[in-house]
């Protein structure tokens, strides 16, 4: 098997917060990602899930560049990813396209789609202007949308629409990782299909890899070849889509997977819903942080923190009880 | 569309630029022997001064139409600067942040902490009174205003997803201030400096009133105000018709930056 397209290895990104009084109060740590390691594969899609408040979005933001990491290395091809410049960035920023997940603030109201689709072209300088109108029309047609789109301002399309125009847009740098997050999550249930086969179409056609964001398993389950479950800036539990919904390990995971799925929620042996709210990331649990809401935690959870470990399957779990 | 304040605006601008065509007299014309010639209608009054004349019997009509040219030359100067440099301050200390953010608006809030009056009096009396000295006064001390509100304005945009987008689509810095925030704050900049066009003029009026403003001679509104103060028991019409035109032109300002300010607003935009 050929080396990763991306590793993440022990990435860390922590703000500094100031609580209380300017200048009197204490200089805080948020630890938004702290030490998550995964690597995707070319043209596969490895989907992250969680809740919100969890990390996925910072750790989206370090990987796209647009936050530096704290700590940690990236490597993309092979190559180190942190601090470059230049010439790097520009490839960079050429493999490495995102959609987030509201099309309204995604697409700037005052720019035309077919200006809005081009930018990364423009920017990047891929094409002459003539070449860029050609593959706007090309693009805008992969998405399926209407003909003359490309003259027209992002009002004027529904939430699904613009949500195609941004992912052409992704696909204008012809990239080799897409960075979707939470790709379908502000669509209406009707469209979110569509959207979603949409994607897996492109995939299919340019085998280019994607890092899924989602809090919808069956989304993630849906779309990805590997999942990574994060809970508070940390990676619980990560494998195989298909083992780690079949068996999912990590009290998380399967806390998670039993609020989302109640297929018979006439059974009893369902585990129970999950309690409390996600603790402060000022202030994280000692020991494993999910141990304030986890069914099985016992003394040693508070004293050591659980490390992933290799289980079989291709699956990795962070917890002293599995 | 405030239809009246368009034609009262219309109006007096067609007056000031055609001033040299529609002015009876040279508006700097002393006529000592038709001193505070009342308006046409009154006793006493004539066709040849319609709206009479002052101490040294210039015809009020003309530096009217005169003094508009100078006032609105003022406000429009003044207020495309302002808008210029209010605007690139405002989005270069929102989008960069940091030392550059505090630093430039330090100096903002000391421009908009000190008695504007007051240093505008003080800077006069050092420089002598001049066009030039008044425009560059009114720019200097209202800037701050505008930059505030640009950088606002830029600190919302640039939480947009637009802005990361561009950056993940390899736009540098420039062209994310050019494409991105300039279009978007361009609204408030707009709707801003219509505002600031009555009260510039009002500015350069009080300036003029106080006599640090455009030296005499020329015929300014505010001046002119000032010129008849003396008289304004037995030839109020020396006063009159100016202040008239002052509050016309603010006024309408006014209302045409409230209609801009609707019509920009997100809310009241239709698909």
């Amino acid at each position: 098997m050929s080396a990763p397209l991306l590793e993440i290895d022990n990435l860390h990104k922590h703000f500094p917060v100031r609580r209380g009084l300017p200048l009197l109060g204490t200089l805080q740590q948020v630890h938004a990602v702290d030490g998550v390691t995964f690597s995707i594969a070319r043209g596969e899609t490895f989907g992250i899930v969680g809740e919100s408040g969890c990390g996925k979005t910072t750790l989206t933001r370090v990987i796209l560049l647009l936050e530096a990491a704290t700590s940690g290395e990236m490597r993309f091809d092979g190559r180190g990813v942190n601090g470059i410049g230049g010439g790097a960035l520009r490839d960079y920023r050429r493999a490495v396209q995102a959609v987030f997940q509201d099309p309204n603030s995604a697409l700037s109201p005052r720019m035309r789609v077919g200006d809005i689709v081009g930018e990364p072209m423009r920017a990047i300088g891929t094409h002459s202007a003539a070449d860029r109108r050609i593959e706007v029309e090309r693009l805008l047609k992969t998405v399926g949308l209407r003909d003359n789109a490309a003259s027209a301002y992002p009002h004027e399309f529904s939430g699904g629409q613009r949500q195609r125009i941004a992912i052409a847009r992704a696909l204008s740098t012809k990239p080799r990782l897409i960075v979707l997050d939470e790709p379908i999550s502000a669509l209406d249930i009707s469209i979110r299909a569509q959207i979603m086969n949409l994607l897996r179409d492109i995939q299919d056609a340019t085998g280019t890899a994607f890092l899924l964001i989602a809090h919808d398993l069956a989304v993630v389950k849906h779309m990805s070849t590997h999942v990574g479950v994060m809970y508070l800036g940390k990676l619980v539990e990560t494998g195989p889509a298909d083992s780690l919904y079949r068996r999912p390990l990590h009290p998380y995971t399967r806390a998670l997977l039993a609020a989302a799925l109640p297929a018979r929620p006439d059974h009893e042996d369902a585990p129970p819903p999950l309690a409390g709210e996600l603790p402060s990331p000022f202030a994280p649990p000692s020991g494993c942080r999910f141990r304030t809401r986890c069914p099985i935690a016992e003394a040693r959870c508070a004293a050591a923190e659980p490390t992933l470990r290799p289980m079989g399957d291709g699956q990795s779990v962070a917890c002293h009880r599995v | 569309m405030p239809w009246g304040s368009a034609l009262i605006l219309l109006a007096a601008l067609a007056g000031a630029l055609l001033a040299p065509w529609l002015a009876p007299y040279d508006p700097d014309q002393v006529d000592v022997l038709h001193r505070f010639t009342p308006p046409f209608w009154l006793d006493g009054g004539s066709v040849e001064h319609l709206l009479g004349s002052d101490d040294l019997g210039r015809d009020l009509l003309s530096r009217l139409l005169f003094g508009g040219r100078v006032s609105m030359l003022v406000a429009v100067v003044c207020v495309s600067s302002d808008a210029m440099l209010g605007t690139l301050i405002g989005m270069l200390a929102g989008y960069l942040g940091g030392w550059v953010d505090a630093a430039l608006m330090r100096v903002a809030d000391v421009m908009l902490a000190l008695p504007y009056l007051l240093i505008a009096l003080v800077v006069v009396s050092v420089l002598g009174a001049s066009l030039v000295n008044v425009v560059v006064i009114i720019v200097a001390l209202r800037w701050a205003g505008l930059a505030r509100i640009v950088r606002g304005e830029t600190l919302g945009i640039k939480q947009r997803d637009y802005v990361a987008l561009a950056r993940v689509g390899g736009v540098g810095r420039a062209g994310i201030l050019l494409r991105h925030v300039l279009p978007n704050v361009m609204n408030s900049v707009i709707v801003v400096s219509t505002l600031g066009v009555g009260t510039v003029i009002l500015f350069e009026s009080a300036l003029s009133f106080l006599g640090v403003g455009v030296p005499p001679p020329t015929a300014t509104w505010g001046g002119m105000v000032a010129d008849g103060r003396g008289s304004i028991g037995s030839a109020w019409w020396v006063s009159l018709f100016p202040g008239l035109a002052i509050t016309a032109v603010c006024l309408a300002c006014n209302l045409l930056g409230d209609w801009l300010r609707e019509v920009f607003d997100p809310k009241s935009m239709r698909a």
